[in-house]
């Protein structure tokens, strides 16, 4: 604001003095005149612009500098990029032919922010020329246009899964192919994957059993997006819940004040590596008897505790026993401990035992999807936390109502689908 | 099941001073390494050493490959980097230790 109200300022309106506050206006076709001082923001649109041309042959100066609402350009991407008809030779090419071109354009836009930015504050500076409005008007074009191609990802995204779903050889072949692909990779390879190697990645492959290197990874990086679920590693319930540790099949029968310490300093822990500061719900894998995976989670917004086994036997036949004879009555009864200290930890009260009045529901048994297999209850297990984070419980429902994200009874599409999730971090 | 442990790369002069940490050096803190089956070792460590060497040393001890077996610290996994000091642990903290988790079936 002081250098607007400088003596020194020669801004002429009616004769066009080349100066606007002691700053050289220069030429930038085809803008016009613009200021120096954010000349060069200029030439990064229009090399942005080249660059997302390559992509989009139907971008133009023109039809950038005009106002569009946000379908503006769906048609043109429509026919750019086309609803690919998944034929079963050729899916996976066509899918990642196209998610290339759509990644590699997303990376080229995502430049507009940080070029809006510094184009911004160098505007309230000067003058405003004309210039400033056609650059405004195409930087908000291009934030539509990244929206634009971010649905395009996602619906692209969407229809594989799905195509994976219903066809899970394909998939099967797909990823037997990728782990052949991959194997011969050196350890450098892995470097970008904390603690993850070739072979914590080939439990991925079709009917493996999943380690619990994949397991935590994807609660630690799931979780850590989701900032609203505290998810622990696969050794918090051993520690903290069972007698022995490593079997993880008698819950702990007495339950101590050191017990107490060692949860908080856990939880703690977890809370500063996942970077969570305000979370209302919790995820707690447990890996049984050296042989399974299953799940438990705490719920503090709808005041429920589940436990969830994809195993179809342990659910249904439970579930018709009295409660007292309930094979995870005493595992529901340490979460309902720990749900107390997890409260307190909160900055809540809550009070389980000996409280009639308490309006939580703790499911020993929660009805989930079950495998029909013997190898999938890692994926179930990664995917009962898919669901927590995007519906707040697992949802058994058919296909339409869980869009790309529901339960199948050969989870193999799944698993590439996580595999290939892993390959896209390692290269950010 | 307890052993008391050197670890080899604590420099010359600190085990020098063996009978100044047992009194309370506030640059070494003693850590309990606890195995899944209980077994513990036991070792004194600059606060500023990277773990790394501790875990290599213990691995080393009980003939497993460092790179199968999982360090953990109040249930949150050591990295490589990490110090006592970086890790703010105290003098007889325990680092559990786990081998691989694999599961598709309850048997």
């Amino acid at each position: 604001m002081s250098a607007r109200r400088s003596p020194n300022r020669k801004v002429q309106t009616g004769s066009m003095d080349l100066t606007i506050h002691r700053r050289v206006l220069k030429e930038c076709p085809p803008f016009g005149y613009v200021c120096s001082c954010n000349r060069e923001q200029y030439l990064e649109i229009l090399t942005l612009v080249r660059n997302c041309r390559a992509h989009l042959p139907f971008l133009s100066f023109r039809l950038l500098s005009t106002v569009a609402s946000r379908s503006h350009y769906q048609n043109a991407l429509d026919q750019t990029f086309p609803a690919l008809p998944f034929l079963p030779d050729r899916a996976y090419s066509d899918f990642d032919t196209q998610m290339k071109r759509i990644q590699n354009l997303i990376l080229q836009l995502s430049l507009v922010a940080r070029i809006k930015q510094i184009f911004i504050g160098s505007i309230g500076q000067h003058r405003v020329l004309p210039s400033d409005n056609v650059a405004l008007i195409i930087i908000a074009n291009l934030e539509l246009l990244l929206d634009n191609v971010q649905s395009k990802k996602s619906s692209l995204e969407l229809s594989w899964w799905k195509f994976l779903d219903n066809n899970p050889r394909k998939a099967q072949n797909l990823l037997n192919n990728l782990m052949k692909e991959i194997r011969p990779c050196s350890e450098e390879f892995w470097k970008n994957l904390r603690n993850i190697s070739f072979h914590d990645f080939s439990t991925l492959g079709p009917g493996r059993w999943l380690n619990d290197e994949i397991i935590n990874y994807f609660i630690d990086k799931w979780c850590s997006q989701s900032r609203t679920t505290l998810g622990f590693s696969t050794f918090f319930a051993g520690t903290c819940l069972f007698e022995d540790k490593v079997t993880c099949t008698v819950a702990k029968p007495v339950l101590t004040a050191q017990d107490e310490l060692r949860v908080r300093r856990s939880v703690n822990r977890r809370q500063q590596m996942l970077n969570l500061k305000a979370w209302d719900s919790v995820f707690i894998p447990i890996h049984e008897g050296s042989t399974h995976w299953y799940s438990a989670r705490i719920d503090f917004r709808l005041k429920r505790i589940d436990i969830y086994d994809s195993l179809q036997e342990t659910c249904i036949i439970n579930r018709q026993k009295p409660v007292s004879l309930r094979k995870n009555t005493n595992l529901m009864l340490n979460l309902m401990w720990l749900t107390e200290i997890l409260a307190s930890m909160r900055g809540d009260t809550v009070c389980l035992t000996n409280n009639p009045g308490c309006t939580w529901i703790c499911d020993p048994h929660s009805r989930v999807p079950f495998q029909p297999n013997a190898f999938d209850c890692g994926v179930h297990t990664l995917w009962h936390l898919k669901h927590i984070l995007e519906y707040r419980s697992v949802y058994s429902g058919g296909q339409d109502e869980v869009e790309g994200f529901s339960f199948s009874s050969d989870m193999v599409g799944k698993r590439l689908r996580l595999a290939m999730e892993l390959l896209q971090d390692r290269k950010l | 099941m307890s052993e008391e442990q050197q670890v080899p790369f604590t420099s010359q002069q600190d085990m020098n001073q063996q009978d100044d940490t047992k009194t309370g050096d506030p640059e070494t803190i003693n850590v309990k390494v606890v195995s899944s089956s209980g077994d513990e070792v036991f070792f004194k460590i600059k606060r500023t050493t990277q773990l790394r060497k501790l875990l290599g040393a213990y691995a080393n001890k009980v003939g497993k490959d460092v790179n199968t077996i999982r360090f953990l610290y109040d249930g949150t996994r050591i990295s490589e980097t990490d110090t006592p000091h970086s890790l703010e642990m105290e003098d007889n903290d325990t680092i559990d230790v786990m081998v691989e988790q694999v599961g598709g079936y309850s048997s």
